[in-house]
């Protein structure tokens, strides 16, 4: 966290009690304590009655810790701030004029966590109060400011004074390590002496004087006052005039009458004056200054007359002075008569005049209510142009995405948009029809919805012409071909009631008494739909038939299931369903569905039911007296199941023979089956058994409690999220009936890497074309799905050539036979881990 | 105050009185109320139960005591100081205490270890306490150090590495490795292992989890006598603590019990759930109804907590909770629904569905869904419809329904979400292809007309009707409830915290709010006066109003 300092200028060279800069310290929230000023340079030049100030600050920050300044100025009376900079690093970072509220809004993006960059904003907050916020000054670094003020000197009775506070406000406080400060004047006929309250040397050569204070370790007594020893007249008038980038200049004017004047009137003549501040003289006191700036055309002598109205009559007096014509960038009188101009502009408050007011401020550089100054290292300014460009692509992108499909897109401002985008997507290197499709994708997939909708209605042509026309100009300004959008719109709209048709078709070929009139109706609905889809009725009636076939499968495997995990395989049930079963899965093993999931629970089933036998077997056989016929009787019924499970009856005794010799319990063949839920503790045992508890792998105790419905001891868990991956063992303990302890272990997994390998999608060109899916995946995939280009799902099988290799047919498109396109395998491990992968369709 | 809220409390007490007397005419005849409305904290509050004791630690006159929710100390003077998140533990399950060299207590977590100032705790060591894959129950269940040597209880007995020097040969079982090693096996009855250990001067005092204590010299087991044995109720001893012999015994689920003279008095601390391993949570004519893992319903009313478990209920583990027509409908993980009208319950009141087992409940104002195997049954209240033979549906469990008027949402484990037309049963799929981020569904929620759905590693999805919209903060995650928050917005729970979206779609983590909470987040519950939000470790209430937030 950085704190915030406020550095206080108030006064500073207002008045002499103001002194030396104030600074301040400011933890957020806290009193603020001051912070040092460390270093001083000022160079002053003074021409005519006006001076250009040049300061030069170094703050220091002691604390140790990273800060915010806010650092406040309070200018001169009549002063103008014209410049500002900072160094960062070594780098001088100038202000720029930027517009107040994106000056603030660069600066809090720039400033915010995680860039925490170096930007300075600086605000007028007041008629005459500079605001300057930087960021950040690092602990114990110093801080260095420069700063330019513009401004007139007050006249005196002896001509005009100077005054830099320089001496602090609070007693034994304001030492500086360093103090420079000169003062040049511009020689002038009307200067009689340069005189200071320092008693320093003024030393006068060609181009003016010249006087200097330069200290070590000095807190200064007073403030440093020059004054300018003019001669007595009866009216002074001091001007600076020069052109500044154009071909009129800028004056600035200080008039000075030896006795007060009432509706006093300037009038120039010899050179054209305009845009004079004030347009009207205010009452003139004695020896008090008055200035007056303006533009003005040509240049030459001119001659300056006031008159007015003094105590004793009408008055009246000339001067005459030269309006120069050697061009002087950004000179003083610029920035005088810009600063009054920005100043009365900002008293009117109106919105022409605001933007006018933002227009001087960035003509002239020269903050007011409307712009600040903003000062962004350079390094900083390139990353958030690059940011700002992104953001500048979004905007212009979504205005021109609006213009687009409002049908403005060749329309003046639909054209400086265009114009508007490239240029951001130059400078952020991003492909304008890119972005444009990012807003618009959305729109043409809703426009081609609504012509699908309106050609099915047939209701309303005019609106079906609209559509076109916006799809079309849609397609035009993405470069997406509408035909696509159109086709998928389709199928999703009426592809669903096309496989419900088709589904009707099915079951009522398949009722016992088919209904002729009514199969025609729906075969007539279903060559409607596809054809609005561009499909053939055939390829959803096979579909359908598959579904309707899997379905049914399906019902049978789990009634089948059910019946062989509760041992009744033999009975007449399970034989007429396993006979149904045999049939469903002949009849369709031509068919592209896959059935491995269907198949898989009937197999599932004999595998769970394979194991309870083994453990009875290898049980009884164990016993002092093994009821011979009832194992034989057994092992004949486990080669059964075996064999119809796919794996020999030899594996089973195995895998039992090592439970068997543990003394753990047979576990009925629901538990080898599925169960769904939490993670469950199921253990089959007496229920009259004393007790028995469940020992998790952090220790905690599990009791089970038995189960009366299943008639298995059971207790849940759940696995913690700061569990690690890995296997775990529970260790279950048994008390028996007769006190007799056993113990058991069971294990878990926790499983959170996704799962690995690779995938192909060739499309093989036969008779009917088919793209051919396979995967190769690791030990833990458990299923593999396809996305395919053409919206459609498929699920793969497991291979039967590779091991963890899955593989599918699925019929391609005509429309996707000669186009780039690709297949996205979602692949799920039996921990339900999942990894996306996307392959190109090859040939 | 402005004008409205004037007139509303002056309009209160009016409305309660009449509310009162509505009541009280609306209840002649009928039972009383079996759980007492309990209005919600006045601040930010955590509960837990430390009734499940995993060890405890003598320190002078001072007793810790960790648990599995959260941590006690027992000052010298009796009083007792509960420690939780709040007081800056790294989480609630506290397995160990140790002390370090400076001699301040630090508890061990399996998110960490946390040093006590006094004060306060501070963690200063990431989790090292938790369960390392590989690793099995330790062979040894509890140690102690018996006349300078130890003595380890295993599965078998007691293992002495140096025996005895009066054992008697013929009551050692000799290992094989070693001939200094002996083991005493461990004694008759029902318990199931030494689950902890007391050394004292002639023997040693062993609690034989589900059994009581017994003591040992060596040789031979002999029970505690009288004056020394555990009620019934605290038989299922996990840690003892005693200068000599036995003086505190902690328990898997029934707290701390102190020996005072010749009986043993329990030690629960005020205000606390049964359980809080929160699975679902609902707040039902007053009393908030908090669904366990195992340990059946923890119930808060206004008379305090009060438990409802496998004698009232169809199971200790309730799983849903919906309320339908004034009554409130529980489903259990064995797929029983049971029912409480607010005086009674009344178990597996569904037991004739066509499939048995309700997998997912749900309800709107005029029907009540019950989700099984292959599609699901309304009820209207009176009459049960079932909608089980959609062929696209078959061989289907439901992971969670949601009725949005004439369609039906049904959430899959792994074909993703079926929406529904109850009328016609015509069903559009919504997986990958519309960009849902995962195929398993754990749950469903409506805010305002936009759909969300919680999934199992994909996130949080929202469907703006043409796509699912995934928030890239919920990447990979597991959500396990939603809630709205009745101002546009969402609550929702994930297993790495709570989030809240703002109804323009903002995130923000509850954790910024309050950070004390504990992240496994698994139910939420949004009340007008805050949020509720059950987790595995503690059930923790924020308070709307930010400003208040110390703990009652």
């Amino acid at each position: 966290m950085f704190r915030r300092i406020l550095i206080g200028c108030l006064g500073l060279a207002l008045c002499a009690s103001a002194g030396n800069a104030q600074i301040l310290l400011k933890p957020n929230g806290q009193n603020a304590a001051p912070l040092r000023v460390k270093e001083l340079k000022a160079d002053v030049k003074i021409s005519g009655q006006f001076a250009a100030t040049t300061l030069n600050y170094t703050f220091q920050n002691e604390t140790s810790e990273r800060i915010e300044a806010d650092f406040i100025y309070a200018l001169p009376k009549g002063a103008s701030a014209t410049y500002f900079a900072y160094w960062y690093g070594e780098e001088k970072v100038v202000a720029r004029i930027v517009e107040k509220e994106r000056a603030a809004q660069i600066y809090n993006y720039i400033k915010a966590p995680p860039r925490q960059r170096d930007p300075a904003l600086v605000e007028m907050v007041g008629k005459d109060t500079l605001r300057a916020r930087i960021f950040p000054i690092e602990p114990n670094a110093d801080l260095r400011v420069e700063i330019h003020l513009a401004q007139a000197l007050r006249s005196s009775q002896d001509g005009a004074f100077y005054e830099f506070p320089l001496m602090s406000e609070e007693a034994g406080k304001g030492t500086l390590d360093t103090l420079n400060f000169s003062v040049s004047v511009k020689p002038d006929a009307s200067i009689e002496k340069v005189a200071n309250n320092y008693s320093l040397p003024v030393t006068s050569e060609d181009d003016g004087f010249h006087l200097n204070l330069s200290q070590a370790n000095y807190r200064a007594p007073q403030n440093l006052r020059v004054t300018l020893i003019r001669k007595r007249q009866s009216l002074r008038a001091a001007l600076y005039a020069a052109p500044s980038g154009g071909p009129d200049g800028f004056f600035a004017l200080a008039l000075t009458a030896g006795q007060s004047l009432r509706r006093p009137a300037l009038s120039i003549s010899g050179v054209r004056v305009y845009d004079v501040l004030p347009a009207r003289l205010p009452d003139l006191q004695a020896g008090r200054e008055v200035i007056v700036c303006g533009r003005y055309k040509g240049s030459g002598a001119a001659t300056f007359t006031v008159s007015g109205w003094a105590p004793s009559g009408k008055w009246s007096a000339r001067q005459s002075a030269i309006f120069g014509k050697t061009r002087e960038d950004n000179n003083l009188a610029t920035k005088l008569w810009a600063s009054r101009r920005i100043a009365q502009l900002t008293e009117a408050n109106t919105p022409a005049t605001i933007e006018h007011v933002v227009d001087l401020s960035y003509r002239f550089t020269l903050p007011s209510k409307y712009a600040s100054w903003l000062a962004v290292p350079q390094s900083e300014m390139q990353r958030y142009r690059t940011e700002q460009a992104w953001a500048d692509v979004q905007f212009f992108s979504r205005q021109l995405a609006l213009a687009v499909s409002q049908n403005r897109a060749n329309s003046q401002s639909g054209r400086r948009l265009k114009k508007q985008l490239d240029q951001a997507c130059r400078t952020a290197g991003y492909d304008p029809q890119q972005a444009l499709r990012e807003h618009l994708t959305g729109r043409l997939n809703e426009v081609a919805t609504a012509l699908v909708r309106e050609r099915h209605a047939a209701a309303n042509r005019r609106r079906t012409h609209e559509l076109r026309r916006e799809l079309e100009r849609l397609s035009r300004a993405t470069g997406l071909a509408a035909k696509g959008y159109l086709q998928t719109n389709a199928r999703a709209l009426f592809g669903g009631a096309a496989n419900e048709i088709a589904a009707s078709i099915v079951q009522e070929k398949r009722a016992a008494k088919p209904n002729r009139k009514r199969l025609t109706a729906l075969d007539l609905q279903l060559r409607r739909l596809t054809g609005e889809m561009n499909q053939k009725p055939r390829d959803y009636i096979l579909r359908a038939q598959a579904q309707a076939d899997r379905a049914e499968l399906e019902t049978v495997a789990n009634r089948l299931s059910e019946e062989i995990v509760a041992g009744r395989q033999n009975a007449a049930t399970a034989q007429q369903l396993q006979k149904k079963f045999d049939q469903l899965n002949a009849a369709n093993k031509r068919a592209r569905w896959d059935y491995w999931r269907v198949n898989w629970r009937p197999q599932q089933a004999y595998h769970a039911r394979a194991h309870v036998l083994a453990h009875r077997i290898l049980t009884a056989e164990k016993r002092a007296a093994p009821d011979a016929t009832r194992i034989a009787a057994w092992r004949e019924e486990l080669t059964s199941l075996a064999s119809k499970s796919g794996t020999g009856a030899q594996e089973f005794l195995q895998w039992e023979k090592w439970r068997v010799d543990a003394n753990q319990p047979e576990i009925n063949a629901h538990e080898y089956f599925m169960r769904q839920g939490d993670p469950l503790i199921s253990i089959a045992a007496s229920p009259d058994a004393r007790q028995i508890v469940a020992l998790l792998p952090d220790g905690e105790i599990k009791t089970l409690v038995f189960n009366a419905q299943n008639k298995r001891w059971e207790a849940r868990f759940d696995i913690p999220t700061y569990a690690a991956e890995g296997d775990y063992t529970i260790t279950v303990i048994i008390v028996d009936k007769d006190g007799k302890r056993r113990t058991l272990k069971l294990r878990y997994c926790v499983d959170m890497t996704a799962p690995q390998g690779s995938g192909k999608a060739n499309l093989a060109i036969n008779a009917a074309p088919r793209l051919r899916l396979e995967w190769a995946g690791d030990d833990e995939t458990a299923r593999v799905a396809a996305l395919l280009p053409w919206g459609e799902k498929i699920e793969l099988a497991p291979s039967t050539q590779h091991a963890n290799g899955f593989f599918a047919l699925a019929e391609v498109p005509a429309a996707f036979l000669n186009r780039a396109a690709s297949v996205t395998y979602i692949v799920t491990d039996r921990a339900h881990n999942r990894t996306s992968v996307t392959v190109d369709m090859e040939q | 105050m402005n004008r409205n809220t004037f007139l509303l409390r002056r309009a209160a007490p009016v409305a309660l009185f009449g509310a009162m007397l509505l009541q009280d005419w609306s209840c002649r005849g009928a039972l009383a109320p079996l759980y007492s409305p309990a209005p919600p904290p006045a601040a930010d509050r955590v509960f837990s139960s430390t009734g499940e004791v995993t060890s405890l630690f003598l320190d002078g006159d001072a007793l810790w005591a960790a648990t599995g929710g959260g941590l006690l100390l027992r000052t010298n003077d009796g009083a007792w100081r509960k420690f939780t998140t709040r007081d800056g533990l790294p989480c609630h399950e506290i397995r160990a205490f140790r002390k370090d060299a400076t001699g301040l207590v630090v508890a061990q977590t399996p998110r960490g270890e946390a040093i006590f100032d006094g004060e306060r705790w501070t963690p200063i060591a990431p989790g090292k306490n938790a369960a390392k894959p590989g690793s099995s129950v330790p062979r040894v269940t509890a140690s102690a150090l018996w006349r300078g040597a130890p003595i380890e209880a295993t599965f078998s007995g007691l293992r002495f590495d140096t025996p005895p020097r009066e054992a008697a040969p013929s009551q050692k079982q000799r290992d094989s490795d070693s001939a200094q090693v002996q083991i005493l096996a461990l004694p008759g009855g029902v318990g199931t292992h030494v689950s902890a250990l007391l050394p004292r001067e002639r023997d040693v005092c062993a609690a034989l989890f589900g059994d009581g204590l017994w003591l040992t010299d060596g040789k031979k087991w002999n029970p505690a006598p009288a004056s020394l044995q555990v009620p019934d109720e605290a038989r299922e001893i996990t840690a003892l603590a005693g200068d000599k012999t036995p003086q505190w015994v902690g328990t898997r689920r029934a707290g701390i019990w102190r020996r005072e003279g010749e009986s043993w008095r329990q030690n629960l601390q005020p205000d606390e759930p049964f359980a809080h391993n929160a699975q679902a949570m609902l707040v039902f004519k007053g009393a908030l109804f908090v669904s366990t893992l195992e340990d059946g319903l923890s119930v808060r009313t206004g008379a305090g907590w009060r438990h409802a478990n496998a004698e009232t209920l169809s199971s200790n583990a309730p799983r849903q909770m919906v309320p339908f027509q004034n009554t409130l409908f529980v489903r259990h993980g064995g797929g029983q629904i049971d029912s409480f009208d607010g005086s009674a319950w009344h178990k597996n009141v569904f037991a004739t569905l066509p499939r048995q087992k309700a997998l997912a409940i749900a309800a709107d104002r005029e029907r009540l869904f019950a989700g099984q195997w292959g599609g699901w049954s309304e009820w209207n209240g009176r009459v049960w419809q079932h909608f089980l033979n959609l062929p696209a549906l078959q061989g289907i469990p439901p992971m969670a329904l949601l009725p949005d008027g004439d369609t039906l949402w049904f959430a899959t484990q792994s074909r993703g979400i079926a929406e529904i037309e109850r009328a016609t049963g015509k069903i559009r799929w919504h997986d990958e292809r519309l960009g849902l981020p995962d195929d398993w569904i754990t749950c469903l929620a409506k805010v305002g007309t936009e759909i969300f759905a919680g999934t199992f590693v994909g996130g949080l999805a929202r469907w703006d009707g043409l796509k699912w919209q995934v928030a890239p903060e919920f990447g990979g995650e597991c959500v396990t409830a939603l809630d709205s928050d009745g101002a546009g917005g969402l609550y929702v729970a994930t297993r790495k915290g709570v989030w809240h979206r703002d109804a323009k779609g903002k995130l923000q983590p509850m954790r910024e709010r309050a950070p004390w909470l504990e992240p496994e987040a698994q139910a939420l519950c949004v009340v007008p006066e805050g949020l509720w939000i059950g987790t595995r470790t503690g059930i923790f209430y924020l308070k709307s109003d930010t400003d208040s937030r110390s703990d009652a």
